[in-house]
């Protein structure tokens, strides 16, 4: 009977363990999959950013994939229900983050990323308009979404600036396009 | 049998043969020679696109339309573009929401896009009075007068313009939109006054929604339903400026091809639309319209072979080129010359 009562509670004491009876919270892995993730139109989304988003000029990218979460959650309510879009978008939304971010210290750099963004922009554009959707709007509003505080309007404009005029062919390409 | 052996054997014939050989050869160089291998047009952003990519995709679509609607424009027809960050868009409607802002107690962000989005021609939740107000925001912006900066861009495109094209027996046709017309009709004045006038017939301007009066070349594309324009025309008359140019082709329907692009400005929503309707002219698109203008400005544009009396020496330094340099073998060709007087 004694060796009984020991067993059961040392069943107990491993259930309590188990199902995180200590004073840590609860950590079952399925279940803390299945709390982070949300999709929007079928397409993994991360957490709302809050209204933080804007402190810094990076922003806020739980996902690391080199778009602001806001951004993915943007592009994913607009456009996410049209397969194929929501990427192309997406490749735009990243070259604009890397162009800010990418603080160049001679022309030449500041050439390469805007060759880079200039050319995602034909690429993209493009692939909108095969798809039939308005490529001017979405590049205004991505634009202005990306750009939406005086510190990354002045990130980019920083960039341009080094850059200079630029004046390019339109045959001229820097990146491989998927679409194409 | 025999004359035949005699026709296609005899000296005399397979000279004469050769000779008109050589002589067709002789011709189709000629025309190759007469006539301009290339065609290149400068398309050049107004100051309402804030994006690179849209330039780039902008560019893209006017390459495809010039190829597809142009019956003048012959050999290689060059896109090329300016990018030209726009100086100030952005934060100048940026600024402009803050103020907003500060009066409303409101979230500057918030502001910001609501106010940028409504300046780009998109529906917006902000009244009717404020979208009234960005717009001539906006018409403000596109009549304010180059800052200096541009200046010493202005020489570096003609300089560009000149050695690419101009001098290279190559005609030049700029496309400016908004704002860039600015910027183009300096280039032009430049250009005027640094060319000798043989090499300067070869530049034509198409001024597309000027906001400014001058045509250089007299030609121009205004639609009737460019609210950017019209608001600039009613700023112009309240300053006492002289107004934009009018408007001289009827779009109907211009305003509503997209329900987020209802400024009627947009180059390529409004401009380089094959979709829209015509209402009072022949051409049946905006687009249409546009590329014919741009077949009438190399029409009367003309350029003939002006290769640089200098070259650069090892180090790099212009020289005068020595006599008997031979000659550039990739632009060598003859263009005649066209009305006296050129496109300008």
């Amino acid at each position: 009977m004694k060796k009984l009562t020991i067993t059961a509670m040392l069943i107990v004491v491993n259930l309590l363990v188990a199902c995180g009876g200590s004073s840590a919270p609860p950590q079952s892995p399925a279940s803390a999959t299945v709390t982070a993730v949300e999709k929007i139109n079928g397409i993994v989304v991360p957490p709302d950013p809050g209204a933080t988003k804007d402190d810094t000029v990076a922003g806020i990218d739980t996902d690391n994939n080199g778009i602001r979460d806001e951004i993915d959650r943007w592009i994913a309510t607009q456009y996410g229900s049209t397969p194929g879009t929501a990427e192309a978008i997406g490749m735009l939304a990243k070259v604009g983050q890397k162009l800010m971010l990418s603080s160049p210290k001679t022309k030449t750099e500041a050439l390469n990323i805007a060759y880079e963004s200039i050319d995602t922009g034909g690429c993209v554009g493009d692939k909108l308009m095969k798809d039939n959707i308005n490529a001017g709007s979405v590049f205004n509003e991505l634009m202005l979404r990306t750009y939406n505080t005086k510190a990354r309007i002045n990130a980019r404009k920083a960039v341009f600036e080094l850059a200079g005029m630029i004046i390019r062919n339109v045959n001229d390409n820097t990146i491989i396009c998927p679409y194409e | 049998m025999l004359i035949n052996n005699y026709t296609l054997h005899s000296y005399a014939v397979r000279k004469y043969l050769v000779a008109v050989f050589i002589g067709l050869m002789s011709q189709v160089a000629l025309s190759q020679n007469k006539c301009p291998i290339r065609s290149d047009i400068y398309y050049i952003n107004g100051v309402n696109k804030p994006s690179e990519w849209e330039v780039r995709l902008q560019s893209n679509i006017l390459k495809v339309t010039v190829d597809k609607l142009a019956k003048n424009v012959s050999g290689i027809r060059n896109v090329t573009y300016l990018y030209n960050e726009s100086d100030g868009f952005l934060l100048d409607i940026y600024e402009y929401a803050a103020q907003k802002a500060v009066e409303r107690n409101a979230a500057v962000t918030d502001l910001f896009l609501s106010f940028g989005l409504t300046a780009l021609g998109y529906v917006s939740t902000i009244t009717d009075a404020d979208q009234l107000a960005v717009r001539q925001r906006v018409a403000e912006v596109i009549n304010r007068d180059l800052p200096p900066k541009t200046q010493q861009q202005i020489s570096e495109f003609s300089e560009r313009v000149n050695q690419s094209s101009l001098s290279a027996g190559v005609q030049a046709v700029l496309v400016p939109h908004s704002q860039g017309n600015l910027f183009a009709n300096s280039v032009v004045d430049t250009l005027k006054l640094s060319e000798p006038a043989e090499r300067f017939r070869g530049l034509g301007v198409v001024n597309v929604a000027s906001p400014t009066y001058n045509a250089p070349s007299g030609l121009h594309v205004t639609l009737r339903q460019d609210f950017v324009i019209q608001d600039a025309a009613l700023l112009a008359l309240a300053t006492g400026k002289l107004p934009p140019l009018a408007y001289n082709f009827d779009a109907p329907g211009a305003n509503e091809v997209d329900p987020k692009s209802m400024t009627g400005h947009g180059f390529t929503e409004a401009y380089l639309s094959e979709k829209i309707p015509t209402g009072t002219v022949s051409a049946n698109s905006a687009a249409a319209f546009l590329v014919g203008k741009i077949d009438t400005a190399l029409k009367k544009t003309s350029t003939f072979y002006d290769p640089p009396s200098w070259i650069f020496d090892a180090q790099g330094n212009k020289v005068p080129k020595p006599p008997g340099y031979p000659v550039d073998s990739t632009v060598t060709r003859v263009c005649f010359p066209g009305p006296v007087g050129g496109a300008i």
